[in-house]
């Protein structure tokens, strides 16, 4: 399945792809960014993780894990307990804002856009297009890059040129 | 039925490419233009707002004086009885944002000569750009202009200030050359570690006069001296670093190389011309401005008053009328008293497509539709209006011709003053930057507010976060 890479060679942290993701899902940022001090910003990506712990924790099964490989979380079922956010080892999921205050903001990889031929709004945006949406056998083979920790739990969505 | 429509961006000076999607002549949706040849569909933060500018519930829609609605014919009709009461020894005049058409800085000039009787008309740009427009463009004979592929096929880029943070649209250029090849750099010159820095192969850090002068002077030395009289006058005296020696000889022996420009400092803008002219042929300059039509307004305008100069005759009682459209003197220049100078103003008119610092001060505001919502010539691009604009907004254009006409004066529509003639650096023009490149840069604070939000936001860079979280 295809997902989202962020080439930290190319990223420069401008963080227009947060900007993009709030638009395109009705001001419910669902890409978060995160600083590491004296090196910049970079993009937060969910994993969709093969064995997901923010659906584990999930008490109302709001978070599930699709066939298509995409972790989903229901909204009209979601009580914003906020337990996914403790759950994720990541720190992708926090709480949304606006009118999805009550609960918190998931990434599920623009799957509108993507059925229309589309690519998802941040890699779609992306300046320099250091966030890629490829797919994972491709990235983990291709001879050119490197996958950042790509032996740690869940799948590792950083590369860097080799 | 969903109909998409192209324009361009103008909240830099790139000039990127977008879709807007309407739905029953409605904006719904902002999409990435892929076909276009600047951005490729990329958009920067800046540029992902454009839906929210046209949907904005603080955008203005009604003409009004003294907080109370009126028409558009009492509107014109109240400045022209103004302007016609303009007495000698007063005068009149206009301020035109940067981020108008070129038709509507035609008509700028037209209505200043043939409304404003010895009025004046100042092409605001209100982003420190004027004055490095104007720096540029009086010491660009012979400097050859890089072009977006020329950025993105140098060998040996030099990017002065952060032109990452400015444009980010240009990073993709810019990291696609350094990407390309080994032997490919990216090198910097900025005052302090910024975005662009932490790519960079050389950083050259401090003060950017002196680097720049430092890698003129390297770059004159590394072709063994210079033919031009003005260029050895300029590096008289320089001892260059050898950082700055290396970057330098990497510059010059390069088969292509260019200087991407990033800068508020108009003397580090004439060094940066200096330095793409000493390293000879097959290099290029390439300046960015903080945003809009900047560039175009400055080959068409003639420069002779700044929006600075006005503020100051406003401030001496010299200016009855002052019509502002688009710009928000208050907020643009923090260093000067614009409230003071324009407490001296008897009528003040601001027209603007935001509630802003300046239209809070005008005795009649005036609603302005953006770029996206006129047609018109920018960065260029001859553009088609994308949506109406909101309840009764005008171009800046329709406005003037709405006024002209009140005054009983047909405007010769689109009639461009001349462009600025190319003018050489000569020896007289080296002294000068030589003894300014050896003092400190006096910090002006210009602030870019065209087409912000209300909160005078937007133009910031990490303005998406104010944004987001502003809950209504």
């Amino acid at each position: 399945m295809k997902k989202l890479f962020v080439d930290l060679d190319l990223c420069i942290g401008c963080q227009a792809h947060s900007v993009a993701c709030s638009r395109v899902n009705h001001d419910i940022l669902t890409m978060q960014s995160g600083e590491i001090p004296e090196e910049g910003t970079l993009p937060v990506v969910c994993r969709h993780c093969e064995t997901a712990a923010c659906v584990a924790a999930c008490p109302n099964e709001s978070m599930k894990k699709h066939e298509d490989g995409i972790v989903r979380r229901n909204m009209a079922t979601c009580t914003g307990c906020m337990s996914c956010t403790l759950a994720c080892p990541f720190g992708t999921l926090t709480r949304g804002m606006r009118l999805a205050r009550h609960s918190s903001s998931k990434c599920d990889l623009c799957a509108p856009r993507v059925e229309r031929g589309l690519e998802p709004a941040c890699v779609a945006t992306c300046p320099t297009s250091a966030l890629q949406f490829r797919e994972v056998e491709e990235v983990y083979e291709a001879k050119d890059v490197l996958v950042v920790g790509a032996h740690t739990i869940g799948h590792s969505p950083y590369i860097r040129r080799a | 039925m969903v109909e998409s429509r192209k324009n361009i961006c103008l909240l830099c000076s790139l000039g990127c490419g977008l879709i807007v999607d309407l739905e029953c002549d409605e904006p719904v949706n902002l999409e990435y233009d892929t076909e276009n040849g600047v951005n490729r569909g990329k958009l920067c933060a800046k540029g992902n707002y454009i839906l929210e500018l046209l949907n904005d519930p603080l955008r203005l829609d009604v003409p009004k004086k003294d907080g109370k609605p009126i028409r558009w014919e009492q509107a014109a009709d109240e400045v022209a009885d103004a302007l016609r009461a303009v007495q000698g020894g007063k005068t009149a005049a206009v301020v035109l944002s940067g981020d108008a058409s070129c038709e509507d800085v035609g008509l700028a000039f037209a209505f200043a000569a043939d409304c404003t009787g010895a009025g004046k008309a100042a092409i605001s740009l209100p982003t420190g750009d004027d004055k490095v427009v104007s720096a540029l463009a009086e010491t660009s004979g012979g400097v050859a202009q890089a072009t977006l592929d020329d950025v993105e096929n140098s060998v040996c880029t030099i990017a002065v200030g952060d032109p990452f943070a400015r444009c980010p649209v240009i990073a993709g250029r810019v990291l696609a050359a350094r990407n390309a090849a080994r032997e490919n750099s990216l090198n910097v010159v900025s005052r302090e570690s910024n975005m662009t820095s932490r790519f960079a192969a050389t950083h050259l850090l401090g003060p950017e006069r002196d680097s720049m002068l430092d890698l003129v002077a390297a770059v004159v030395e590394a072709r063994g001296g210079a033919k031009e009289k003005w260029l050895n006058q300029l590096v008289k005296g320089v001892d260059a670093g050898s950082d700055a020696q290396k970057l330098a000889k990497s510059f010059v022996e390069s088969e292509r190389a260019v200087v991407v420009l990033s800068t508020d400092d108009p003397v580090v803008a004439q060094l940066a011309n200096a330095l793409v002219k000493a390293a000879g042929d097959t290099k290029g300059l390439f300046a960015l401005h903080d945003y809009g039509n900047a560039r175009s307004i400055a080959e068409i305008s003639s420069g002779d008053v700044s929006a600075e100069d006005v503020i100051k005759s406003a401030a001496r009682g010299e200016i009855e009328v002052l019509l502002v459209l688009g710009a928000d003197l208050v907020s643009s220049y923090p260093n000067l008293d614009v409230n003071g100078a324009l407490s001296e103003v008897q009528l003040l008119v601001a027209g603007a497509p935001f509630p802003n610092k300046t239209t809070s001060l005008a005795g009649m505001v005036l609603p302005t539709a953006l770029w996206i919502e006129q047609d018109g010539t920018f960065n260029g691009a001859q553009c088609q209006r994308v949506v109406a604009p909101p309840g009764g907004a005008m171009s800046y254009g329709d406005i003037l011709k709405a006024v002209a006409k009140a005054t009983g004066v047909e405007l010769r529509a689109h009639e461009a003053p001349e462009a600025l003639a190319e003018a050489a650096l000569d020896e007289g023009k080296a002294a000068a930057i030589a003894k300014a490149a050896r003092e400190e840069a006096v910090t002006s604070p210009v602030v870019s507010t065209a087409t912000c939000f209300a909160d005078g936001s937007l133009t910031d860079r990490v303005s998406w976060v104010k944004m987001v979280e502003r809950v209504p």
